[in-house]
């Protein structure tokens, strides 16, 4: 399995698009929220500081979890995954590698990501008080949605096997798909749909307050996980069992 | 030693591989020969289970690929040179290869100096051409040093140079008690490196064997005589009962009779020869006698296009 590990890892550093994409995405919630913290009055408590910043780092959570999708999609776009499992026949071995690559590196870049973004913003801005009990959770929050974005874009890549398609279904799931249908739900009458939404229970973990329609951080975030843990499983069976 | 049994693969309704059985020997080279969309391809990728087949097994000496831990050291295989990412160099493409199998990197360097790629082993494969990527690819195969070596139609967009040393290479790993199946459409290229065939039709084995064994089979021998009076010379033949063909203004065809008959009755007549030479067909055409009907693209059999006509003045060609 650390051969696996180390041949992911290889492949992972050594395409230029995956850099780019990491560089973007540490650079703008680092940008956006030192630029905020010293130019905005606005910001009045450090729990509205952490939501800046843990705002900001959903594009972060975003962009690693396109660079995951990608990371699986370009294996059947340049076929590379014909050596893959020509290299170690269980396939299993070389998809679980990848997936943990992955996970891995979003944990540690999004975590560099916040607390750069954290301290730089901190320091930067008028004294704020130090009251709000959620700013731990709120941060530690989007790093634990990033983990699962990255989870989502792994699966949702080894069952759709194409680049464009995947981060297409990244992007517009939550921003568009779960949006449209809670309102459209919300105007039949369903006022509660939003809780039964996987990505917007996501997202609820990097807000200091989800709203009452959410179970709360914890539910939500184990509702989310739950769906991306079913959609990789499906893509790594996938993966396991269709023609490479 | 490679046993396929059975091996039976379908996309939807259509039969790619039908049953298919039949073994590839150590110590020697075998070609495996078809028609476009023969099954050739898809055999091998089933025979290292990215295809999934419907029915059948391949074993590598007695084991299934699927139970070889670190196939790297045991089975070389090369299936499309374009099986790269183009965004990464060389060098870094046979890293990942390497790293998943425990093959140390400085392995690389040598692989890459092996197949005349060291200089480029950096540069990204976006900017190689095709025969620099089977190059690559060679590498990729080499890189554990397998006793087994798979490819298919390794030969594809490399200059003759490239050709030839290809061609060397896999007589050199079968001549060193390797097993190698190695696929292409360039005949006469099997021709000059393969001791066995396996030609397949429409997904079904056609003929497995040796290639003299082939081209017995399917291709006809004769003996060629040149006299300066093969009229006379042919009635003779005409008498034992082989068939004779006139070939140029002195010589013939002779069918039916060994080469060793035609020189004790030349003796007997006193007949002056010239040439007594044994021909046989070659190997492209036992292939296509081998194969007639089982193509699924063909050509329509028109005449090839007349030839431009020459340049004159007033052609306008030469201001």
């Amino acid at each position: 399995m650390i051969d696996s590990v180390r041949s992911e890892w290889i492949k992972l550093r050594t395409v230029m698009v995956n850099w780019v994409l990491v560089i973007c995405a540490i650079a703008f919630p680092t940008v956006i929220s030192t630029l905020t913290a010293a130019l905005s009055d606005e910001l009045v408590s450090d729990g509205e500081l952490a939501e800046l910043v843990a705002g900001t780092s959903i594009v972060t959570a975003m962009l690693l979890g396109v660079v995951a999708a990608i990371g699986v999609t370009n294996e059947f776009t340049h076929n590379t995954i014909r050596p893959t499992f020509a290299a170690t026949p269980k396939r299993f071995r070389p998809l679980a590698a990848k997936a943990a690559v992955h996970v891995v590196v979003t944990a540690v870049v999004m975590t560099a990501t916040v607390l750069v973004s954290w301290i730089a913003a901190q320091a930067l801005a008028d004294s704020i008080p130090s009251t709000d009990e959620a700013v731990g959770p709120v941060l530690v929050g989007v790093v634990v949605l990033a983990v699962g974005v990255t989870l989502l874009g792994f699966g949702l890549g080894l069952l759709i096997r194409n680049s464009a398609a995947t981060v297409c279904v990244i992007l517009l799931w939550p921003f568009v798909v779960e949006n449209l249908l809670s309102g459209l739900l919300g105007a039949a009458g369903l006022d509660e749909s939003p809780k039964y939404m996987p990505y917007l229970n996501g997202l609820a973990l990097a807000v200091r307050d989800a709203g009452s329609e959410f179970p709360g951080r914890v539910a939500s975030g184990v509702y989310f996980f739950a769906v991306v843990l079913v959609i990789g499983a499906l893509g790594l069976l996938s993966g396991e069992r269709r023609d490479a | 030693m490679i046993e396929i049994r059975n091996l039976t693969k379908r996309f939807g309704r259509i039969v790619a591989v039908d049953d298919l059985s039949f073994d590839v020997h150590p110590g020697r080279v075998t070609g495996f020969l078809g028609p476009n969309g023969s099954g050739k391809s898809t055999t091998m990728r089933c025979m290292l289970g990215l295809d999934r087949p419907q029915q059948g097994t391949t074993t590598f000496d007695g084991k299934r690929f699927t139970d070889i831990a670190t196939p790297l050291f045991e089975i070389g295989a090369l299936l499309d040179a374009g099986y790269v990412h183009p965004g990464r160099s060389g060098r870094n493409h046979l890293r990942w290869v390497a790293a998943s199998n425990g093959i140390p990197a400085s392995r690389v360097d040598e692989v890459l100096a092996l197949v005349g790629l060291s200089e480029v082993g950096g540069r990204k494969v976006r900017g190689y051409s095709l025969g620099m990527r089977q190059r690559l690819g060679l590498a990729g195969v080499l890189l554990g040093d397998p006793h087994t070596v798979i490819l298919d139609e390794p030969a594809n967009g490399l200059d003759p140079e490239g050709v030839r040393w290809i061609r060397d290479v896999l007589v050199h790993l079968a001549r060193g008690g390797r097993t190698v199946l190695v696929s292409s459409h360039l005949l006469s290229e099997v021709s000059l490196m393969a001791d066995d065939l396996v030609v397949v039709g429409r997904g079904r084995l056609i003929e497995q064997g040796p290639v003299g064994s082939f081209i017995d089979r399917y291709a006809n021998r004769w003996v060629r005589v040149r006299t300066p009076n093969p009229a006379a010379f042919a009635e003779h033949v005409r008498r034992t009962g082989a068939t004779v063909q006139p070939s140029g203004p002195d010589g013939m065809d002779v069918q039916g009779v060994s080469i060793e008959q035609v020189g004790e009755l030349a003796a007997r007549h006193g007949v002056v020869l010239h040439e007594l030479s044994p021909q046989s067909a070659t190997l492209e055409d036992a292939y296509l006698q081998a194969t007639a009907g089982t193509e699924q693209f063909r050509s329509g059999g028109a005449p090839p296009p007349p030839p431009p006509p020459p340049m004159g003045p007033d052609s306008g060609g030469t201001r």
